[in-house]
């Protein structure tokens, strides 16, 4: 693998955010997989995998997990063995829920164009 | 120290006490690809610009600048000193975006960044040693290094004053005004929030 090689893998990661659909959203993923219960890190990462289809990296799913705490949307619990798990709060539902919603309208109202296409 | 522990690293320290014993715990469970490894340092990279001080960051970014300089024998050239006054006019004006300083605060934070950034090419100083050289106009000064194109500068009583005029003012200006800008920026900021 050659530098350049390394350089676009490392700026691509960086730009996930931008190139990156709805449905790829690392925070969103992150909220649904917790909408089903607590969860640690590395269970939040697999069960996103199974469900997503979206392999996240350790870097990319705790940038996402620190943002979502900063903004109060998930909460750690207390520590079990180097992992803690993690919940959604009220607000963290409530944001989940909106967008989920405008996903919702978004979908229903692309799909009713293709309809006339 | 292995490779997971340095990637934990990578991250600032703040974030480590945070969230490093779970990052390590994941890395534990993971082969280390060459993609994993790469948004590990990414991830790691974003943290620093979200949380280091501005000074912090434009100061690495200089000082690496710097030793890519000192090693290709160009400091004294002026494409090299062409980025120094944006990247202190950044870091003034970053510092008074993010924590609304004052201008002390501005000052210390830009002098801050001007140290990283003149360290290697100080400690290639110490490393090399001084000659003496007499200009034509019959003033001692010193030639530092051993680079072709060093800057002389002058020997005695006459390099604090050197020093601070041009160098150490002319950075706290340029930070200054970047901190100025800074304000402005935010009073655009505040202005739109209505």
């Amino acid at each position: 693998m050659s530098y350049v090689e390394l350089w676009y893998i490392i700026i691509r990661s960086m730009a996930r955010k931008m190139t990156a659909g709805p449905g790829s959203d690392p925070e969103l993923l992150i909220l649904s997989s917790l909408a089903g219960g607590p969860k640690h890190g590395y269970a939040i990462m697999q069960e996103i995998a199974a469900f997503a289809g979206v392999e996240l990296g350790p870097g990319t799913l705790y940038t996402a997990i620190t943002r979502l705490v900063d903004e109060g949307w998930i909460e750690p619990l207390e520590a079990s063995a180097r992992q803690r798990p993690y919940q959604l709060t009220p607000g963290g539902l409530d944001h989940l829920r909106g967008q989920l919603e405008k996903m919702r309208q978004l979908a229903s109202f692309g799909l009713r164009r293709l309809r006339t296409v | 120290m292995t490779l997971r522990t340095l990637l934990v690293w990578a991250y600032p320290r703040s974030w480590r006490e945070e969230y490093g014993e779970e990052l390590a715990g994941i890395l534990a469970q993971q082969a280390l690809s060459v993609t994993v490894v790469a948004d590990v340092l990414a991830a790691a990279i974003r943290q620093h610009v979200r949380r280091d001080d501005p000074w912090k960051i434009c100061g690495a970014g200089l000082f690496l600048w710097t030793v890519a300089g000192d090693l290709m024998n160009v400091v004294n050239s002026n494409w090299f000193l062409l980025p120094l006054p944006p990247a202190l006019f950044l870091t003034g004006a970053w510092t008074v975006v993010r924590d609304r300083s004052n201008t002390l605060s501005v000052a210390r934070a830009v002098g801050k960044a001007a140290i990283l950034c003149l360290l290697p090419d100080m400690a290639a100083v110490l490393m090399r040693g001084a000659s003496p050289v007499l200009l034509p106009s019959g003033i001692m000064c010193f030639r530092w290094g051993i680079y072709t194109g060093t800057i002389l500068r002058p020997a005695g009583w006459q390099y604090p004053p050197f020093l601070f005029t041009q160098v150490v003012l002319p950075c706290i200006f340029t930070g200054c005004a970047g901190g100025l800008f800074g304000r402005f920026v935010n009073g655009f900021r505040e202005g739109l929030r209505g």
